[in-house]
């Protein structure tokens, strides 16, 4: 009896401990959710009715609020520019983007990592500064653009008023939109492409088909779940577009043609003080989102539909479980990383190796590099130089952004990049200032302390979460994930009202508590997660549990080193997503010595009726980026075969 | 055993860490016993040296803080809604445009000290312009003390225009100004320079066009609230104004408002003339220095003039800006806060430093009599401009802000853009028709915008 016990109460405690452990690890998530997204939902829709100067002032209007902004011509010149700049932003960013995947995706192409690179660079730089950058790129006369365009086209001439005519007001957002997000895009289709089955090229190629016809037949349906995850992302963060208008028009620009439904929420909401007025603009933006995801979910599920039983492949290249499983954990897809193990780098192996590799069917095939026939084979001869040209084009403001930082305020518009013949006028002067008269290191530790802190917290919360939702059976899980499946329809912007109103109860307001706390709950996170977790073989965990590990160390030795390549994909993402964000910490922080770099380097920029100190400025954009540079040499690897494995699989 | 997470998120925790603990560290660094915001570097500059002398005289501690504009109304607005006494500054400059959104909240609420009762003790009341009170002004009662009138006049690159033989200064209403400025285009283009044009005037906004109608005496939205963006005389001005940056009688281009590439423009000849408040004097002087060539040395080759005037009874001046400074009702002893503000607002100090760095004429008109305000300018081929800006100053339009104005001058801005294109679409046939119509629609739209967002009630 006495030898018995201590294994009835063992066993007991292992059952508990089973039963409670999702609970347990979905409790962080689910209190900091409840807290900081539910209730201010809630309250908003409260919020929404109200008249309000402040958290303080307000009375109760009803549905006043919305009835004056459906009728409001100035909303809906908002939606119409917004809807008019997503649907253009679209139509040339994703063939823009899947177009460059294609050219990188050649196995015949040398020096992919530096390609790759190179356009997936200006994604690191982040709305902000890219406005900042494009404000002067574009200006007239002395902007570098214009003067090309000079060269170029001398009978168009210099005079192009990019952020002053109304109608140059959407081809300048586009512009710079397009600079900022074609790469990213890019690594998206890339991480795609390198998981259609070559299988699928080779039996199109017996059946006669040509380059046009297995881009048709094998190509895009193999990537459709990515493309329809890139049109729905792009189609959001086109309706939720703020920082590049604000900062690159200083308002709603020429005629309100840069006036976005965000930022109309934003002026009205918090420069005039009305969150009442805000939360009800948010919802209606709510409403446009959910019409707008069913479309274009509709428009997706439709074409799935009407291509499965045609054609070639359909979903085939992503639905085949074999190939599912190794594009799921292998980072080897990616031809750039050729020779990488299987099991992700730096991870150690399980204790129960065996059944971790056993558990996955690899496909030995796949690993040899990529020898299909491409279907821009036409391209084969000069496509590297047109490749060469297009890379030189997207590292040309990166070039732009040195020499200005080297450049005395009276050069500033006098030449377009050095004044070449007069190096006694560059100056470092603009480095020095930057931490002689600006709290520059101030801000640098601000933004890493925020996005370092960020990073960890919203990974791990989201791995626990996404480990209990994954792998273990408990009560209100659907209804749980469908919670949260509709919260992610809901734009973080109906929420700003109600949450600056919870910190100012909270007594949070210019807090990093204000920005670090709610900042942990990623409802995408979760579900990235749940997705990547979904590939860890049951067996070894089972395997580990019968050696005696708890759930907590079943998640830490045996889930996380199996998602290495997505904690490295989702850490990046997430480090950049903070490291950038300016909406939430220009509403809530105060005190200048708590500024991020974002804040600090955008309220440098003055009214243009007074001097802004450009060169201090293009010098701090200059090193306000090389955090995330190195942070993606550090984790590209990682960064694509997470991709691969997250987001993919539609 | 390798960190589960991985050696990324095991850097940025460490990272955190040290971050972390350098940020507590920092600590706040203690309040000084004053704190002042300014938006504009200029005024930092002329303030840093005034108060280097106030503490060395005073004991006490200032602390003087650039927050650029936008920042400025984001952190203001949030500090004042939310109550946060320990991020207001003591004193604050505000810019115009960003005064009326300060003054939506019941008057018992704005977050400004209300100084009418110190200001008219003082007697500063009686000795300052009268009208320049009106910004800082609502329900009668005044929050701050007025930094300036910013007279506008029009300087322009008189060598360019005599070998067009154009002599500008005799143009002294708007129309002539206008058909003198065609020429000029007409002439520099056919001796092949198509990118030079004669004056600065904006398409996108509508700055020039809301200085032309104070000129004419149009507030567009007045004390009483009352709307005045459909009146008559802002159609014929706005049909007016269109037809010099748009269509066949297109003199105009923009210089996108910013100093350096103003005065870039300027010695290039690309804008050859422009409206210029005393403010802009100092920047253009700035910029202009440390040319290499010759050619592009705008020294002694530009001249001042007063602006011409639709009417002869409108100012041959107008206003552009203006600054207030105001006490934040967070100021734990306004009557030291009130010392200082006079001190770098109107005392014979400021007044002189201001002189020396900006050129911007004080709202004080005993002053003006002041020999610094006589001397020739080289720079303007020895004109004395600055008795210039003082001879307008008499004559500055009023101008009021309320919380809509900034709303209505964006209104007038997108009626602007409207008539820009209608212009150039239909032609100038029926232009100020068509204007009138559009500007009833928009003073409409302004009215039922004003209804909803007044704030009127009390505390719940």
């Amino acid at each position: 009896m006495s030898r018995r016990a201590p294994g009835a109460w063992r066993d007991r405690t292992w059952r508990a401990q089973h039963r409670l452990a999702p609970l347990l690890f979905l409790l962080p998530f689910a209190g900091l959710f409840i807290t900081f997204v539910g209730y201010p939902l809630a309250r908003s829709i409260a919020l929404s009715l109200r008249k309000s100067v402040g958290p303080e002032l307000s009375i109760f209007v009803g549905l006043a609020n919305y009835r004056f902004i459906l009728r409001d011509l100035l909303f809906w010149l908002a939606v119409v520019n917004t809807a008019g700049f997503t649907l253009v932003y679209l139509l040339l960013q994703i063939p823009l983007s899947l177009g460059l995947a294609i050219l990188l995706n050649s196995p015949r192409l040398r020096g992919r990592t530096i390609f790759r690179f190179a356009f997936f660079a200006p994604a690191l730089v982040g709305p902000v500064f890219v406005a900042v950058i494009f404000s002067l790129l574009l200006a007239q006369r002395h902007g570098p653009v214009n003067r090309l365009i000079g060269t170029i086209l001398p009978w168009v001439g210099t005079e192009l008023n990019w952020t002053g005519d109304p109608r140059l007001a959407i081809p300048a957002l586009i512009l710079a939109s397009l600079w900022l997000s074609v790469g990213y895009g890019m690594i998206y289709f890339l991480a795609a492409l390198q998981a259609v089955d070559r299988e699928l090229y080779e039996a199109a190629r017996m059946d006669g088909a040509g380059p046009i016809g297995e881009f048709f037949h094998v190509t895009l349906p193999g990537i459709r779940p990515i493309l329809g995850f890139l049109i729905l992302v792009g189609a959001i963060a086109g309706f939720q577009l703020f920082e590049l208008p604000y900062i690159l028009f200083q308002g709603a620009g020429a005629g309100s043609r840069g006036l976005t439904i965000v930022m109309y929420l934003f002026q009205y909401g918090f420069e005039i003080g009305d969150i009442g007025y805000a939360s009800a603009v948010g919802w209606i933006l709510v409403a446009i989102g959910i019409c707008l995801g069913g479309v274009v979910a509709g428009g997706i599920m439709t074409r799935r539909r009407s291509t499965k039983p045609a054609g070639w492949g359909s979903s085939a290249p992503i639905s085949s479980p074999p190939v599912r499983a190794v594009v799921e954990i292998n980072p080897t897809l990616d031809p750039a990383m050729e020779g990488t193990p299987s099991v992700p780098r730096g991870s150690s192996p399980p204790t129960s190796a065996p059944p971790a590799r056993a558990g996955v069917e690899i496909n030995p095939a796949l690993h040899a590099p990529c020898r299909h026939r491409h279907p821009l084979r036409a391209f084969r001869p000069s496509f590297p130089s047109f490749l060469a040209l297009l890379a030189l084009f997207s590292l040309l403001p990166f070039f732009w952004l040195l020499c200005a930082s080297f450049k005395r305020s009276e050069d500033f518009f006098a030449s377009a990049f050095l004044p070449w013949t007069h190096p006694d006028r560059w100056t470092l002067g603009n480095y020095t200032a930057l931490f002689r008269e600006y709290p520059f290191g101030g801000w640098m530790i601000n933004s890493l302390f925020l996005a370092s802190l960020h990073t960890v917290l919203v990974v791990t919360l989201s791995s626990l979460g996404g480990f209990a939702l994954a792998k273990y059976p408990f009560r209100f899980k659907r209804f749980f994930i469908g919670i949260m499946g509709v919260t992610m329809m809901i734009p973080s912007q109906v929420l700003l009202g109600s949450s600056q109103e919870l910190m100012y109860q909270l007594g949070w307001i210019d807090r990093y508590a204000a920005i670090i706390v709610p900042g942990a709950v990623s409802v995408f996170g979760i579900f990235l997660f749940t997705q990547a977790m979904k590939s860890v073989p049951d067996e070894l965990l089972q395997a580990a549990r019968v050696d005696g590990c708890s759930e907590l160390r079943v998640w830490w030795e045996m889930a996380l080193p199996m998602v290495r390549p997505m904690i490295g994909a989702y850490a990046l993402l997430s480090f950049m997503g903070s490291w950038n964000s300016f909406l939430w910490p220009q509403i809530i922080l105060q005190d200048p010595a708590k500024y991020t770099l974002t804040i600090g380097l955008s309220n440098m920029v003055g009214l243009p009726e007074y001097q802004s100190p450009y060169g201090v400025l293009m010098a701090g954009t200059l090193l306000s980026i090389l955090p995330v540079v190195v942070l993606f040499f550090a984790l590209q690897r990682d960064f694509i075969a997470g991709l691969s494995s997250g987001a993919i699989k539609g | 055993m390798p960190f589960a997470l991985g050696r990324a998120i095991f850097v940025m925790g460490v990272v955190a860490a040290i971050t972390g603990g350098a940020i507590a560290l920092r600590g706040s660094g203690g309040r000084a016993d004053l704190q002042i915001w300014v938006f504009a570097d200029s005024h930092q500059r002329i303030f840093q040296p005034l108060i280097h002398k106030y503490q060395a005289s005073s004991g006490q501690t200032i602390a003087l803080q650039l927050v650029k504009s936008q920042a400025m109304r984001i952190r203001l607005q949030q500090a004042f809604l939310t109550h946060q006494p320990e991020v207001l500054p003591d004193l604050v400059e505000v810019e115009i445009g960003a005064m009326g959104t300060f003054f939506r909240p019941p008057l018992e609420d704005v977050g400004f000290l209300d100084l009418t009762d110190r200001i008219k003790a003082s007697g500063w009341y009686e000795r300052i312009v009268r009208n320049r009170f009106g910004p800082w002004t609502k329900q009668g009662r005044i929050f701050g003390v007025p930094h300036d009138v910013h007279p506008v006049t029009l300087c322009y690159r008189e060598d360019l225009f005599r070998e067009a033989g154009i002599d500008l200064a005799a143009c002294d209403t708007w129309p002539s100004l206008h058909a003198a400025c065609i020429r000029f285009r007409d002439y520099w283009r056919r001796a092949g320079y198509p990118v030079r044009h004669a004056i600065e005037l904006p398409r996108a906004n509508a700055d020039a066009l809301v200085m032309m109608l104070l000129q004419r005496g149009v507030n567009l939205i007045d004390e009483q609230n009352r709307i005045h963006l459909n009146d008559p005389i802002v159609a014929a001005t706005l049909a007016f104004y269109v037809q010099m940056v748009a269509g066949a009688g297109d003199v105009a281009s923009d210089s996108g408002g910013a100093a350096g590439s103003l005065t870039r423009d300027v010695q290039e000849g690309n804008l050859c003339a422009f409206l210029t408040p005393d403010w802009r004097v100092s920047e253009l002087r700035r910029y202009a220095v440390n040319q290499d060539d010759p050619s592009k040395d705008i020294s002694g080759r530009l001249r001042m003039m007063p602006l011409p005037r639709f009417d002869p009874g409108d100012c041959p001046t107008s206003t552009w800006g203006g600054t207030m400074m105001g006490i934040s009702r967070a100021c734990k002893d306004p009557d030291r806060a009130w010392k200082l503000l006079e001190y770098l607002y109107l005392s014979r100090d400021a007044l002189r430093a201001r002189q020396a760095m900006s050129h911007i004429l004080p709202p004080v008109p005993e002053f003006w009599s002041d020999p610094i305000y006589q001397q020739p300018d080289a720079f303007f081929g020895g004109q004395r401009v600055d008795a210039l800006y003082v001879q307008l100053a008499s004559s500055v339009p009023a101008r009021i802000v309320t919380p809509a104005s900034a709303v209505a001058i964006s209104t007038l801005a997108y009626v602007q853009n409207r008539a820009i294109e209608s212009l150039e679409s239909d032609g100038p046939e029926g232009l100020e028709a068509r204007c009138q119509t559009w500007l009833d629609a928009a003073a409409a739209d302004l009215e039922r915008r004003i209804r909803h967002w007044s704030f009127t009630s009390e505390r719940p």
